[in-house]
């Protein structure tokens, strides 16, 4: 990229890059346990899935 | 010569064919009963598999339904005032529930009529289909001497 300069990072940017980088670690990590977790227990899944669909459904629909 | 060199290649043929067709038949069962397996989606895709259960759980759980009945105006002397002075209105709902109610009963007419159609059509079709059209005459069957005759009073 010829004739662009790039700004200089500053010491705000730099934070809060680090805080978005650090919140999407843990989510990885979290969707990582996540989704080992309903590999191990898909019938458990399926039914907190339903269990929270249905409750939606309640809430919004008939109350 | 050469139809004996040939013959013992088409048996070593069909040997090697039966021998891969056990491997391949038993690849193609576990394939489909891995398909037909619900665990086997949840596994692979597991946050579409999620998605959809609480979709279906969402649209399972029916509307609320407004009650249906119409309240009777406590008439003044106009017909339509309470005592209060207020004016009794009907709910649309209600109004909605009365044509609807309407509408089925005719619609239940209309199927109970064409079922009825529908089983005489077969009946007759059925009747054809049994009987030949030479005994389906117009004289009655020959009545026995032994049976019953019936006496005109």
């Amino acid at each position: 990229m010829i004739g662009v300069e790039r700004k200089p990072v500053t010491e705000r940017e730099r934070v809060g890059r680090e805080a978005v980088s650090a919140v999407a670690d843990k989510y990885s990590e979290w969707e990582e346990v996540a989704i080992n977790w309903v590999r191990r227990n898909p019938a458990y899944a399926v039914g907190i899935a339903a269990a929270v669909g249905v409750t939606l459904g309640w809430l919004l629909k008939r109350r | 010569m050469e139809t004996q060199l040939t013959r013992e290649e088409i048996v070593r043929q069909m040997s090697a064919i039966r021998t891969n067709l056990d491997g391949e038949v038993g690849g193609i069962v576990l394939n489909a009963r891995r398909l037909v397996d619900w665990r086997y989606y949840v596994r692979s895709h597991p946050w579409m598999t999620m998605l959809a259960t609480a979709a279906a759980g969402y649209l399972v759980v029916p509307h609320k339904t407004e009650p249906s009945y119409v309240f009777a105006p406590a008439t003044g002397s106009n017909g339509a005032t309470h005592s209060n002075g207020k004016r009794e209105t009907v709910s649309a709902p209600a109004v909605a529930a009365a044509s609807g109610g309407i509408f089925g009963s005719l619609a239940s007419l209309a199927t109970s009529y064409a079922a009825r159609m529908a089983l005489q059509y077969f009946g007759q079709q059925l009747k054809n289909s049994f009987m030949p059209s030479g005994s389906d005459s117009v004289t009655p069957p020959a009545t026995s001497p032994t049976s019953p005759q019936r006496t005109r009073p």
